[in-house]
């Protein structure tokens, strides 16, 4: 199959960009597919501790690119996943650091060894966006069902469609069941009626998600929760398989009377 | 006083508010302005006595020595009061503003503003959060505005979907204008230089609305065709 680089976005900070390339590339990954995540927050890398793979980092991309070492060099495999890799990010180092230009040639480099290219992108909109977006086809916009989040999502959609990135598909994260059936949270429907892009997920608000995060385990290496199976049937879909969308089940009551109605399957 | 008076067959004499606009077309060969100007002020001296006069230069290319013979031949001699310059030609501005002259900037603008007035800018797609559309003269939006994005119209402005962002008709303009949204749901809108600020509990919000200048304020109206 083409390589694909695809770059995971957002706009605002926080709702998810991390925890979904670490996600997404780990379930690629398990299906068979060489994937290399990037870390395109330069500054300020996370994407290493969600993989769990921080104590491995050696070089980063800018190393590369300032010809300190070999691409090789600084990919980092994991050792859960042959077919696996990570590209971290400087730590110590700035966005003002690497060009657009720089990121474009890079992602032609890994897309001769691999079959996906999965950028982190920073929050923002300005050269940290613009180098992580330069180098990609297409891209997926991870928001939240809050306005800010929606709005900052809205924003970002205009900048990749003039830019040229092609599809855009949507993730909606941390989706609460209970909020929005008592109208405290935008449904999806309301955020797709906004933002007007094909919608690839829709992954429930689940712990499971931090504790796999503080672990540096990303879910889909086995964890059988909601938000493990939301992000297993992303990557599926990335990949052309028709995955149909899972029903999103209302937290359950933990009360008295909701245990004896469990006992006696009221 | 409405009527335009031909002098000399070149140079026009025109009423407007209180004062008197004298246009001198640009293709008039400088001598030959000079004998009409001279023409006109004989012909009609009376008609200067106590009027502000506006000179409409055109496009006219003008220099410091024009400037000193246009007060020498005209106005010093006819004793005439001149309220501020009009010109087309940028040169020219700044030639008459460094000299001192008071010159007004309305001309250009309007003459430019009449010419695209009629245009309508269409737009076959939502308008998104961070964009901003600007158009001198009406504009259509076949699609949504969404919350962050920004319209800005010299004319009306026509939403055929939901209404979200910001928008502004009639800026820089004015005359009336109005807004029309198939569901408005803005919390802000400009008109003019009126601006409003809307809840959510508005009777209609959500609904077909068209906004209309009022006095000192705005009026929505649920539009029900």
């Amino acid at each position: 199959m083409d390589s694909r680089v695809i770059v995971i976005t957002s706009g605002k900070g926080g709702v998810g960009k991390t925890t979904s390339t670490a996600n997404l590339s780990v379930a690629l990954a398990k299906a068979g597919f060489r994937v290399v995540a990037i870390d395109a927050d330069i500054g300020l890398r996370n994407l290493d501790l969600i993989m769990g793979l921080e104590n491995r980092v050696v070089y980063n991309f800018i190393d590369v690119l300032e010809n300190n070492c070999r691409l090789q060099q600084a990919l980092v495999r994991d050792k859960r996943i042959d077919n696996l890799f990570l590209l971290p990010a400087a730590q110590t180092r700035t966005k003002d650091a690497v060009s657009p230009d720089q990121m474009a040639s890079l992602c032609s480099e890994l897309r001769k060894d691999f079959d996906f290219v999965l950028l982190d992108c920073p929050a923002g909109i300005e050269g940290g966006f613009r180098n992580a977006v330069t180098g990609a086809d297409e891209a997926l916009v991870v928001t939240t069902p809050e306005v800010s989040a929606v709005r900052d999502a809205d924003r970002i959609i205009g900048m990749l469609e003039s830019m040229g990135k092609s599809p855009i598909h949507l993730i909606v994260n941390r989706v609460r069941p209970n909020m929005v059936k008592e109208g405290d949270m935008l449904g999806v429907d309301d955020v797709l009626d906004v933002l007007a892009v094909k919608l690839i997920g829709v992954v429930p608000d689940d712990d499971s998600v931090i504790k796999s995060a503080n672990n540096g385990e990303p879910l889909t290496f086995n964890a059988a929760s909601p938000a493990s199976k939301a992000f297993a049937n992303i990557a599926n879909r990335l990949t052309g398989v028709d995955v149909p969308f899972m029903e999103l089940e209302e937290n359950k009551q933990s009360g008295f009377f909701e245990g004896l109605k469990r006992i006696f399957r009221i | 006083m409405n009527q335009d008076l031909q002098v000399g067959n070149d140079i026009v004499l025109k009423g407007c508010a209180n004062k008197l606009k004298i246009i001198i077309p640009d293709n008039i060969p400088e001598d030959k302005m000079w004998n009409n100007l001279e023409k006109m002020a004989q012909g009609t001296s009376n008609l200067f006595k106590g009027v502000e006069l506006i000179i409409d230069l055109q496009g006219r290319k003008v220099t410091g020595n024009f400037m000193v013979k246009f007060l020498e031949k005209f106005v010093i001699v006819h004793g005439v009061r001149i309220s501020s310059w009009d010109t087309l030609n940028e040169t020219s501005r700044e030639t008459l503003i460094s000299l001192g002259f008071n010159v007004s900037y309305k001309n250009t603008k309007q003459s430019s503003r009449r010419r695209k007035k009629s245009e309508t800018l269409v737009i076959h797609s939502s308008i998104r959060s961070g964009q901003r559309i600007e158009h001198d003269g009406d504009i259509l939006i076949i699609g949504q505005v969404n919350d962050g994005a920004e319209i800005v119209a010299e004319g009306n402005i026509s939403v055929m979907g939901k209404l979200k962002g910001l928008v502004h008709a009639g800026y820089n303009s004015e005359e009336d204008r109005a807004i029309i949204a198939l569901s408005f749901e803005a919390k802000q809108v400009r008109l003019g230089t009126k601006v409003s600020t809307i809840t959510e509990d508005a009777d209609f919000w959500g609904k077909h609305v068209i906004v209309l200048p009022e006095k000192d304020s705005l009026l929505f109206k649920e539009l029900k065709v």
